[in-house]
Parts: C-alpha cells; structure tokens; sequence
C-alpha cells in the first residue's frame, strides 16, 4: 500500500512539472527558469514527437500511472512497471540530448528525470515484492476451477 | 513460482520500454539528418503553427536586419539561405543558445546577410524575410520559415506558407506582400551577394566578425553544435 501510495504521490508531482511545461509550450512562454537553457530544450526538436509535445505525452503517462497505483492486481502492477521503465528511459534519452546536442540544461527535465527514475524503482519493486495482488493466478484458478 | 513469473513480467516490461524508446529514438536519428532534398524540420502545419519557434527573441531589439543591441562591439554577420537544411539546423537548435549568452549581453549584434544560390525557392523566401526585415521582423520571419523547411526547390515556398510563417512571426502580411519585390528587398540582396562574393563565402551558413574599423573576418567554426559553436565564437571574441 505505501509503495502505491507513493507511487501516486510521485505521479502527481511529475504530472505537474509535465502540466507547467505543456502549458508553457502551447501558450508560447519563457519557463521559469534558473538554469538558463529551459527555453533552448523547449524549443528544440526532442520537445515534440510526431508534433505532440513531448510535456504533454508526460501528463498522460504520469496520470495513467496515478491511476494504476490505485489498482490492485498484478496487471496493474504490471502496466505501470511498463509506463515508468519506459518513462525513465526515454527522460535518459532526453538528459543525453541536453547534454549533447541541445547543449542546454532545463531544470524542469531534471526534476522531470528524478521523478521518473523515482517511479521506474518503485514500479519495479511493486511488481517484484506484491505477492497478495495476484489477478492473474486468481483469473487463471477460476478458469480452472470451471 | 509466482515470483519466477513475475520476474518474466519484468523482463517482459523491460523489453517492451526499450523496444519504445528505441523506436522513437530511432526516429528521432532520422529526423536530425540533413540531407539535401529531405525535409530536417517539417512539421504539420498546425505544429508548426503552434511552435513558439520564436519566443526566444522576444525583447531582443531588431532594425532592418540587425538583432542585438546596436552599442554592441561587435557583428557577426550570418550568411544563410532559408532553404539550407543545415542553415535551419543551426538556427533551431545553436541561434538561441548565441542570442542568450551574447546578443542579450550586449556583447554581439547579427546581421543577416540572406543569399539564394540553392534554387527559386531560395529567393521567394529570402524575399519574404527581408520584406519582414521592414518591419523589423526578420529574424522571426526567417526562423518560421525553418520551422516550415521543406524539400529544396520543391515549390515548398507557396503563399500559404508565407503567410503562415508571417503570422506567427507578427510580421503584417498585406504590408510584406507589398514589399516583397520592392527596389530596396533587390538591393540588399545583391548587397549580400556582393559582402559573400568579397569575403569568400563558400557555403551556408557562414559567418564573419565584424569590429570597425577593421574589415569583416570570415570565421572558421569547427561545428554548429550548441557548445563548439558558442566555445568557438567565445575565442573569437576574445582575440
């Protein structure tokens, strides 16, 4: 329970740090920023795919992973390990082109990278450790069992 | 048991993100190629009319073709060509990253100098930029017409485009179509012709230093990269 409890807390923070940069990329603002590159990485090509920001597949992810923390059973446990793996890895990708080609550093990607390397290692260690969420032994014992 | 299966889960989740974020890095590789004849940053148009391909000039002052501030010490004058797939390259991914540690320092001011000798297509945009430059738009017009780069000479440059790409600049549309084949857009262009001629430009985009009253140097960048483009130009300064 504390590892989904934790999970949707850090949902929520990374939807919102995905949420600021959404907003900023479609209201066509400077982000706060401290760092000095946030603009550079905003602007750049790896801030969209396919023509969708990059922030906004963000939200989605971080608001798909709140609400797999809510449910029980393996499959979820399992689609959420999905979503973050390929959160983080991706945000890896991202810190690699901020360092390389983009050669600007935004301060929200960091936080963003924290998150969801946060969320990979919880994920990872609920669908290990969570012996007591078992949808698919109990789904295949009631096939049996017919 | 259960604990072998879910260690396959894992396994199996492992394999699906990488195969992901592969996939898009993968496309990503593809995108960042600069190719003649293939297109380095189309996007939908409703993409790139979404864009804030240009916000980052915002607060930068422009006249004519110059952007910076005119107490600057120093010009660098930009040779391009708005249909040059490494000119768009540079000025998506290493243009912002000059304007904020030079220009908006006061240490820099650009000039543009547009040249044409890539095709049609080359000079009905480089028109339309300097048409903007009239109304001190010309960085912002030039920068979303990258944004909306297609292939070379493929008749990429329509009306359409143009208007587009003027909108999201804030350049007045009826006011640039005006000025478009005027005397004074003909006249920078074979002034720029002339400055790249002088200083032997030998392709887009090239650079030279300006510090009066000694005559423009062309530079010698070692990479358009963010970091070796601006390592670079920071030594130039410095001599």
């Amino acid at each position: 329970m504390k590892l989904r409890v934790a999970t949707a807390a850090l949902a929520i923070g990374g939807a919102a740090i995905a949420g600021y940069l959404t907003y900023v990329h479609y209201a066509h603002v400077a982000p706060i920023c401290t760092t000095g590159g946030c603009e550079e990485v905003q602007r750049s090509k790896y801030a969209e795919l396919a023509g969708v920001p990059v922030a906004l597949l963000g939200v989605i992810a971080y608001a798909t992973l709140f609400a797999l923390a809510w449910m029980r059973g393996e499959l979820a446990a399992f689609g959420a390990a999905i979503i973050a793996l390929t959160g983080a890895a991706f945000s890896g990708y991202l810190l690699w082109a901020q360092l390389g080609p983009i050669g600007a550093i935004c301060q929200w990607c960091l936080a963003n990278d924290a998150v969801s390397a946060a969320l990979a290692v919880l994920s990872v260690v609920r669908l290990l450790r969570d012996p007591s969420q078992e949808v698919f032994a109990s789904a295949r014992r009631t096939i049996v069992a017919r | 048991m259960a604990r072998n299966r879910r260690f396959l889960l894992l396994v199996a989740a492992v394999v699906v993100a990488a195969l992901v974020v592969g996939s898009v890095v993968a496309i990503g590789a593809g995108r960042g190629d600069s190719t003649p004849g293939t297109t380095t940053r189309a996007k939908s148009p409703a993409a790139a009319a979404s864009s804030p391909a240009t916000a980052f000039l915002a607060g930068v002052p422009q006249d004519g073709l110059t952007l910076g501030k005119p107490t600057a010490p120093a010009t660098l004058l930009e040779f391009v060509d708005p249909q040059c797939p490494y000119c768009a390259r540079w000025s998506e991914a290493t243009f912002p990253v000059v304007v904020r540690r030079f220009v908006k320092t006061g240490r820099l001011r650009l000039e543009l100098r547009g040249l044409h000798f890539l095709g049609p297509d080359s000079e009905t945009a480089l028109r339309a930029v300097l048409a903007a430059a009239q109304q001190n738009k010309a960085w912002n017009m030039l920068d979303e017409l990258y944004a909306r780069q297609g292939a070379e000479n493929s008749g990429w440059v329509t009306d359409a485009v143009l208007e587009e790409a003027a909108t999201a600049a804030g350049v007045d549309v009826a006011k640039m179509r005006a000025a478009h084949d005027s005397p004074r857009v003909t006249a920078q262009i074979l002034e720029a012709d002339a400055a790249a001629s002088t200083l032997g430009v030998p392709g887009t985009p090239s650079f030279a230093l300006a510090r009066p009253p000694a005559t423009p140097q062309l530079l010698t960048i070692p990479s358009l990269e963010p970091a070796d483009f601006a390592a670079s130009l920071e030594s130039d300064l410095d001599r």
